[in-house]
């Protein structure tokens, strides 16, 4: 928001500044993690809110979570893996890319959700006061606990391949972090500017795939043309999904510099698509 | 206290209203600007300064310098237009303004619709987490007034039933309780805005008045000069985004009473509203336009007062340039808290069926009968639209104002009944049987 909060505290005696400051937003900054910390009950209200109500009125309730991504992996697995006989680092295709569906789902969920979440939420937000970075951010996050069921049954799926289960598992949120960065900073200017535009909301399935596919989710990454192949490695989808496969001991990791530099781009994406998000959010109902 | 609890200066909103809405030619036109300059184009996006086509600038507010005190309760007023939502809106931090500041020295927050940001699926308890979260209290804060909610809610075993089970009594003393615990230093009342339960702002008022006065700073804005003369010490009357008068509440609702525009007509909304061939409503392949609208009495003088026990009628006036399909009249009647009362369509006593309207003027009236109405504000709109297509429609919303009064006149609705009569938007005349006579 344009707003600037200050709680400061004001000598008891002297002249009170102002608790609030309202004024036209001008200048370019950083996505305000301060307002979002504040705010961070809400984010986890909404999210807890979503979790509850989402599978309301369905037989299977929760069990969807662990569905979709397995009636995917299937279909892939019977595809890809048994038609096309896509190589896959000499692990079991449907581990391997049962690996890698997860986080995707996980963001790709995300990343369109948030696209909507201002739209979706209009009501909230001609209505009352919450720094609106909240709801893309929490949009993003909203498929936690989606993501947690369905890495359960990753376990069981490494299990069942004999895959060892190390310490090495315990790395595995780390590697998540660039990919919720990533997705988040391009869910904020993508909900941002489809107010402003809404062709981005046609637009945006189709950018999901092409991104699906520009990532080695389907395929491993040593399949790619050498002149692309480390390149690859710089988009925080790949760092995820290489990541995860290796936590459980399945496929390659990037080496470390590539790794740092994929964190850089999740990180820049973050900071310029909260920039934009920040510059048009204080004027966002008037355009909704 | 009687320091500041909110200070504007130089406050301005400026609104970018586009004239052409063609979306084609508005694609076309920002395709060819994004080819020629694809930088300034996406920058003066992002600056939200962007223009469309055809797109003119509009200054909701300008100039606005005020103080506000706190324990001051402070009406605003100013016909549609003038800038008072716009003014709410940005000190509820809802929009930004364009220049200028604004500082409030304390906690600023809005009593709109009952229960916004409820979840029906969601229990009494979720919900009152959920609403604090969203107001940024943390569950610490929430947790302290939680019993009290829940006590002066009355909700008691409910607590962890889903609110869509709920009584709408239930429900609405749930929501009028959480509103009245999640209370700031400064509250912005909309009541123009606040849809759906005019009767919940009321009491929210009422009981503020009653119990939390002290050091309760409020903003309210009302098309009612009798709710702002009634609950406000101050008023601030608006127009044409500047403030025009600034005093006490009698003051400046009189003021409002007799305040003309700048062409000297009347402030408040006429009885009549006739359009010219320029700005009238027209469908969108401009066969057909409307002309006027007026409310008149027997007697076919415009009015826009009435009391309950009157009948009058809605007059429109439309001119069918090309003979076209079949149109379908509308007229919809809205209360003060902008919930639709009642709609009434002209297709069961004109000479309707089967026919197209020939080209030229037509005229009608619709008769709204005595004992309707309750007492208060109605908004009209005026709709024309092709039937049963409605692909072409023309619409004039809140094009005329009427007041409802009552001034008790014998025959009423209300009998012998001396208390205030009920808050509803209707008060129709009901026949009562009864099975035994009444002995003498």
């Amino acid at each position: 928001m344009s707003t600037s909060v200050e709680n400061t505290i004001a000598p008891k005696d002297g002249p009170r500044s102002p608790v609030i400051e309202i004024r036209p937003p001008t200048g370019w900054r950083a996505p305000s993690i301060r307002e979002l910390w504040a705010y961070r009950e809400m984010v986890y209200f909404t999210i807890y809110r979503d979790v509850k109500t989402r599978y309301t009125q369905t037989m299977l309730g929760p069990l969807w979570a662990v569905l979709q991504p397995l009636i995917t992996m299937v279909i892939y697995s019977v595809i890809f893996g048994m038609f096309a006989r896509m190589p896959s680092d000499g692990i079991p295709y449907p581990l391997f890319v049962y690996a890698a569906l997860v986080p995707w789902t996980f963001l790709s969920t995300g990343l369109n959700t948030a696209i909507g979440s201002l739209h979706g939420n209009f009501t909230i937000i001609t209505k009352i006061y919450f720094p609106r970075i909240v709801l893309p951010v929490q949009a993003v996050l909203g498929g936690i606990v989606d993501l947690a069921l369905s890495l359960v049954i990753l376990l069981g799926i490494a299990a069942w391949y004999q895959q060892p289960l190390t310490p090495r598992l315990l790395l595995l949120p780390l590697f998540l972090i660039p990919g919720v960065l990533a997705v988040a900073g391009l869910g904020l200017f993508l909900s941002a500017m489809s107010v402003q535009f809404r062709d981005v909301r046609y637009i945006a399935p189709h950018l999901t795939v092409m991104w699906m596919y520009a990532s080695p989710i389907l395929y491993p990454r040593s399949v790619m043309p050498a002149a692309v192949r480390e390149w690859a490695a710089l988009n925080p989808v790949c760092t995820v999904v290489e990541g995860c496969r290796w936590a459980f001991h399945a496929g390659e990791i990037a080496p470390w510099p590539w790794l740092a530099g994929s964190i850089g781009v999740s990180v820049g994406l973050f900071v310029l698509g909260g920039a934009v998000f920040r510059r048009l959010e204080s004027n966002l109902v008037d355009v909704l | 206290m009687g320091d500041i609890a909110l200070r504007v200066r130089g406050l301005g909103k400026r609104y970018l209203i586009g004239a052409s809405l063609d979306p084609q030619r508005m694609f076309v036109h920002t395709a060819l600007d994004m080819i020629r300059d694809p930088f300034r184009r996406v920058m003066s996006v992002m600056r939200g300064d962007a223009t469309f086509i055809d797109q003119k600038e509009f200054w909701a507010l300008r100039d606005l310098n005020f103080e506000i005190k706190h324990g001051e309760v402070v009406g605003i007023l100013g016909r549609n237009g003038a800038g008072k939502s716009t003014l709410l809106k940005i000190l509820s931090r809802i929009t930004a303004p364009t220049v200028g500041v604004a500082e409030i020295y304390g906690s600023i927050g809005a009593l709109l619709e009952v229960g916004a940001a409820f979840h029906i699926e969601l229990s009494a308890r979720d919900n009152i987490y959920l609403h604090g979260a969203i107001y940024g209290r943390s569950k610490r804060e929430t947790d302290r007034i939680f019993d009290e909610i829940i006590e002066f809610s009355e909700l008691g075993e409910f607590v962890d039933t889903p609110v869509k089970k709920f009584s709408s009594g239930m429900y609405s003393r749930l929501a009028f309780s959480v509103a009245a615990h999640f209370s700031t230093d400064i509250l912005v009342v909309d009541e123009v805005l606040a849809t759906g339960d005019a009767k919940f702002v009321k009491k929210c008022l009422s009981k503020m008045q009653n119990v939390a006065m002290t050091g309760r700073t409020v903003l309210f804005v009302s098309h009612s000069i009798d709710s702002v003369r009634r609950l406000c010490t101050r008023g601030i009357l608006l127009e044409h985004g500047r403030v025009v008068a600034d005093g006490t509440a009698t003051e400046i609702a009189e003021q409002y009473q007799s305040a003309t525009d700048d062409k000297g007509e009347s402030i408040l909304p006429g009885p009549e509203t006739i359009w010219t061939e320029k700005d009238a409503p027209k469908f969108p392949n401009r066969n057909v336009r409307l002309r006027a609208v007026r409310a008149i009495d027997d007697a076919r003088t415009a009015r826009n007062s009435y009391d309950v026990t009157e009948s009058f009628c809605i007059e429109i006036e439309y001119e069918v340039i090309k003979p076209g399909p079949l149109l379908s009249a509308h007229l919809y009647f809205y209360d003060a808290a902008g919930a639709l009362a009642f709609a009434s369509l002209d297709n069961l006593d004109t000479p309707y069926a089967g026919r197209v309207q020939p080209a030229g003027i037509h005229r009608c009236r619709c008769r709204v009968p005595a004992h309707l109405l309750n007492e208060g504000i109605f908004s009209i709109e005026y709709t024309l639209c092709t039937n049963p297509t409605t692909d072409q429609y023309a619409t004039a919303p809140g094009c005329l104002v009427l007041t409802i009064t009552d001034a008790r006149r014998p025959g009423g609705v209300r009998g012998d009944w001396s208390r205030d009569w009920f808050r509803c938007p209707v008060r129709p005349r009901l026949a009562w049987e009864f099975d035994q006579p009444f002995n003498a």
